[in-house]
C-alpha cells in the first residue's frame, strides 16, 4: 500500500514537473510573440488553486494530473474585442504560431539536458558492463565472449555501463546482425564479433533484453553466510543468526545459496534440520519452515538473505564530470535518448518491436517510484528519459498533438492559406482514434504486467 | 420530418441487415449494383446533367459496369487461393488514388475547381471513380473467405459500417448530452469539443472490439488501429467530397428517394470513401 502511495506521489511530482515545463515553453514564447494567454493550467478538470497576474492570465493547478494546457486568445473560439484582435493566436503570422507550438517539445529537450547536467555534476553510481557468462545455446553464444570480458561497444556505439548496453541492445531489436567488441579479461586484448540476431525473440512480459540474448551480467558471488534475518520470521524462530554459515540441510551438504533457496521453497511448513558454522563451531538447529502464499502456490519461506561478496575494484564507479564535460555529456546523452525514442517508434511502426513494449501511466508511475527510491540522482535520470519521450511523442504528426498542429502550419506555410477547418477536423478524428487506442493498449499492457 | 426519417430507417435497416447476412453472393452483387445505379442517378444532377435521357444513361452505365463485372467473374472466383482478382485489385487501387486526389481537391477548393467545374465529363468521371470502386469493395469484402465462413465477409461489412456510424452516432449523442465547449462557434455552431470526443470514443470502441473479435496478433495491432483510424477519417472525406460537388451544382439534398433522409448519396457518401479505402488496406496488409 505504501508502495502505491510512493509511486503515485513520485508520478505526480515527475509528470507535474514535465507538464509544467512543456506548457511553460508554449506560454513563454506566446508572451514573447505578443499573444494574450488567458489560462496556464497544470492538470485538467476542476481547478484546485488559481491566481491571476497583472496581464489577467489565470494560473491554475487542476485535479487530473495527466497533462495540462495553455489557453490562448483565439477568434475561432472566443468573442474577441476589436482592440484585442492583434493579441489573438489565430491572427499571428504562421511562423510565430510554429514557434509557439514547437516551444513545448523543445523546452522538454532542453529540460532533459539541464537535468542530466545536474545529474553528472552530482555524480551517478553505475556498474561496468562486465560479462558474468553467456548462456549456452543462446543467441549470443556464437560470439564466444569469455566470462569476465568487459563490453566496449554495442553496435556502433561505446558503452560504459549496463544502462548504455541496455539502450543499445534495444535499438538493435529487429536487426539481422549485432556488432560487439569487448576487452579480454586477462590479456586486455580487444576482440570483436558480428552476431546473427535474426532469431532473437524478446518478450518484455517475460524477460529483460539481457535474458533473451543469454547475456548474464557479472555479479559478485553469494556466500552461504546469512546476512540478514527478518524479525519474527521462520529463520528467527529456528534460531538462525547473522553470520551463520549454512553447511547442511537435513543432513545433505549444500554449497550454493541457490540450493538452499530451492530446498526451502519446496517445503512449506515442514520441519527442517539445519547445520551451521557459528563462531568456528558446528551448531545444529531445528524448526518449522515458514510459508508464503496459499493452496497450490504455497511456497516455503525463511525470511533471511545471504551476504554478498564485495564488488571487485573498479567495477562500480561514479559518472561524475566538471561543468564543461558534464554539459557536453548531458547534450550527448539527450541526443541519444531522442534518436533512440525515434528509432523505437519507427520499429513499433514497422512491427519489429511489438506493441507489448508500449508502456502507459502505470508503468511510468512504477518507474518514477522505483527510481525515486534509488535516490535523487536516479530520479533525475528518469525525469530526463520521460521528458525526452514526452517531447518526441508530442512532435508526432498526429493532429491533437503539437506535431499535428505543426503539420497543418507547415502546409499553411507552403500554400499561403490555413488548412480548411473540415480537413483539420478529419485529421483530429484520425489522430484522436489512434491516440485513444494506443493509450488503451499501453494501459492494458501496464495492467497485464502488474 | 423526424417521424418520416425514423419510419424510413425502420424499413430500410432490417432490409439491409437481411441482404448483408443472407442474400446469396450473386444476388448481393446485383443489389449493390442497383444501389450504385440509384446513387449514379443522383450524382448525375451533381455533375450538372439535366436531361432525363443523359441522367438515365449515366445511371445505367454505372449499374451496367457493376453488373458486367458480376457476370464476367463468378462469385467464387473473386477470391482465388487467397488472392483478390487482379482486375478488382486494380479498381480498388484506382479508388484509393481517387480519394487521395479528392483530398487534394478539397484542400485546394475553390482553387483549381474551375478546371473540373466547367467539365460535365470530368464530374461524371469523378462519379464513376466514387461509385464503381465502392461496389468492388463491398463485394470483395462480402465474399472474403466465403467458402470457410459465409458470415465472415458480412462481419467485415458490419465492421466498416460500425466504424463510420459509431463516429456520427457517438458525436451526436455525446454532443447533445454533454456538449459545452464549441469548436468553431461561427462556422458550425452545432459542433462541440465533447461531441468530437464522443465520436472518437465510439469509433475507438468499435475498433477495439474488432481487434478482440478478429484476434489480431499483438505485432499487427498497430496496423489494425491505423486502418481503423484511417477509415474514420476517410469517411468524413466522403462526406466533404459530396458536399463540394453539391455546392458546385447548387443543390442541397442529393435527391428525394429516401423520405425524410434526402437522397441515397446523402446516406452513403461517407461509405463511398470508407469502403474502397478500407478494402484496399485490408487487401494490402491484412488478408
Amino acid at each position: 500500500m505504501l508502495d502505491i502511495l510512493w509511486n503515485i506521489g513520485s508520478f505526480i511530482v515527475a509528470l507535474g514537473l514535465l507538464v509544467a515545463v512543456h506548457e511553460w515553453g508554449h506560454f513563454w514564447v506566446a508572451r514573447r510573440c505578443g499573444v494574450k494567454v488567458e489560462r496556464f493550467s497544470i492538470g485538467f478538470g476542476k481547478p484546485l488553486w488559481s491566481r491571476r497576474d497583472k496581464y489577467n492570465t489565470e494560473y491554475v493547478i487542476a485535479a487530473i494530473p495527466l497533462g495540462g494546457y495553455v489557453k490562448m486568445l483565439d477568434e475561432r473560439v472566443d468573442d474577441v474585442d476589436e482592440q484585442d484582435r492583434g493579441q489573438a493566436f489565430n491572427n499571428q503570422h504562421v511562423l510565430k504560431r510554429i514557434a509557439i507550438t514547437a516551444a513545448g517539445p523543445i523546452v522538454n529537450f532542453l529540460f532533459a539536458i539541464l537535468v542530466l547536467f545536474i545529474m553528472y555534476l552530482i555524480g551517478l553510481q553505475t556498474i561496468k558492463p562486465v560479462v558474468g557468462n553467456i548462456q549456452e545455446g543462446s543467441v549470443l553464444s556464437a560470439a564466444a565472449i569469455p566470462n569476465n570480458a568487459t563490453l566496449m561497444t554495442v553496435g556502433k556505439r561505446k558503452v560504459v555501463d549496463w544502462e548504455d548496453v541496455n539502450y543499445e541492445l534495444m535499438s538493435h531489436i529487429g536487426d539481422n546482425t549485432l556488432q560487439l567488441t569487448w576487452r579480454e579479461p586477462d590479456t586486455e586484448q580487444i576482440n570483436s564479433a558480428s552476431v546473427d540476431i535474426k532469431d532473437w525473440k524478446f518478450d518484455p512480459d517475460q524477460q529483460t533484453p539481457f535474458d533473451s540474448l543469454g547475456l548474464v551480467p557479472f555479479r559478485p558471488s553469494i556466500s552461504n553466510i546469512i546476512g540478514y534475518v527478518a524479525k519474527k520470521s521462520a529463520a528467527e524462530k529456528i534460531g538462525l543468526q547473522v553470520g551463520d554459515e549454512i553447511l547442511r540441510l537435513d543432513g545433505t551438504s549444500v554449497d550454493k545459496w541457490e540450493q538452499i533457496v530451492s530446498y526451502v521453497v519446496a517445503r512449506p511448513e515442514q520441519t527442517i534440520q539445519i547445520d551451521v558454522l557459528r563462531n568456528m563451531q558446528n551448531v545444529r538447529l531445528e524448526g518449522l519452515i515458514g510459508v508464503k502464499g496459499e493452496g497450490e502456490s504455497a511456497k516455503g519461506f525463511m525470511g533471511f538473505t545471504p551476504t554478498f561478496e564485495p564488488w571487485p575494484e573498479g567495477l562500480v564507479f561514479t559518472h561524475q564530470y566538471g561543468i564543461i564535460d558534464g554539459f557536453a555529456k548531458a547534450v550527448d546523452k539527450t541526443w541519444r535518448l531522442m534518436t533512440l525514442s525515434v528509432e523505437m517508434l519507427g520499429k513499433l511502426f514497422t512491427g519489429d518491436v511489438s506493441v507489448k513494449n508500449l508502456s502507459g501511466p502505470i508503468a511510468i508511475a512504477q518507474g518514477a517510484g522505483t527510481s525515486a527510491s534509488y535516490g535523487f540522482v536516479a530520479f533525475l535520470g528518469f525525469l530526463a528519459l520521460i521528458s525526452v519521450n514526452l517531447g518526441i511523442i508530442n512532435l508526432l504528426p498526429l493532429p491533437v498533438l503539437d506535431g499535428g498542429h505543426l503539420m497543418y502550419y507547415l502546409v499553411e506555410l507552403v500554400r499561403g492559406k490555413p488548412v480548411p477547418d473540415a480537413i483539420q477536423e478529419t485529421g483530429f478524428k484520425i489522430g484522436g482514434v489512434l491516440l485513444l487506442l494506443l493509450m488503451s493498449v499501453a494501459i492494458f499492457n501496464d495492467i497485464a504486467r502488474l | 420530418m423526424l417521424k418520416q426519417r425514423v419510419i424510413t430507417a425502420l424499413i430500410l435497416a432490417p432490409l439491409a441487415l437481411f441482404a448483408i447476412l443472407f442474400l446469396p453472393p450473386f444476388a448481393f452483387e446485383v443489389m449493390i449494383a442497383l444501389i450504385m445505379g440509384l446513387g449514379a442517378w443522383e450524382w448525375s444532377s451533381m455533375a450538372g446533367m439535366t436531361r432525363q435521357v443523359s441522367k438515365s444513361a449515366y445511371a445505367a452505365l454505372v449499374a451496367g459496369v457493376c453488373l458486367v463485372l458480376a457476370f464476367l467473374l463468378p462469385t467464387e472466383m473473386i477470391w482465388y487461393q487467397g488472392q483478390l482478382n487482379p482486375l478488382y485489385t486494380y479498381v480498388l487501387t484506382i479508388g484509393g488514388i481517387w480519394w487521395v486526389a479528392s483530398l487534394a481537391m478539397i484542400i485546394a477548393y475553390p482553387k483549381y475547381s474551375s478546371v473540373w467545374f466547367q467539365s460535365k465529363v470530368l464530374r461524371g468521371i469523378f462519379g464513376l471513380l466514387t461509385l464503381i470502386p465502392t461496389w468492388v469493395a463491398v463485394v470483395s469484402l462480402r465474399t472474403s473467405l466465403y467458402d470457410v465462413d459465409p458470415f465472415y465477409g458480412a462481419s467485415l461489412i458490419f465492421y466498416v459500417l460500425g466504424i463510420v456510424w459509431a463516429a456520427d452516432i457517438g458525436a451526436f449523442f455525446v454532443g447533445v448530452k454533454f456538449g459545452k465547449h464549441k469548436l468553431r462557434p461561427r462556422v458550425s455552431p452545432g459542433k462541440t469539443f465533447e461531441g468530437l470526443m464522443g465520436g472518437i470514443f465510439a469509433s475507438s470502441a468499435i475498433i477495439a472490439f474488432a481487434a478482440l473479435h478478429y484476434q489480431v496478433e499483438p505485432s499487427r495491432i498497430w496496423l489494425h488501429v491505423l486502418v481503423g483510424a484511417l477509415t474514420v477519417g476517410v469517411s468524413a472525406l466522403g462526406d466533404l467530397n459530396e458536399s463540394m460537388f453539391k455546392r458546385c451544382a447548387g443543390i442541397k439534398d442529393s435527391g428525394n428517394l429516401l423520405p425524410g433522409h434526402g437522397g441515397i448519396m446523402d446516406r452513403i457518401d461517407s461509405l463511398t470513401a470508407a469502403f474502397p479505402v478500407f478494402a484496399f488496406c485490408y487487401l494490402t496488409w491484412m488478408a
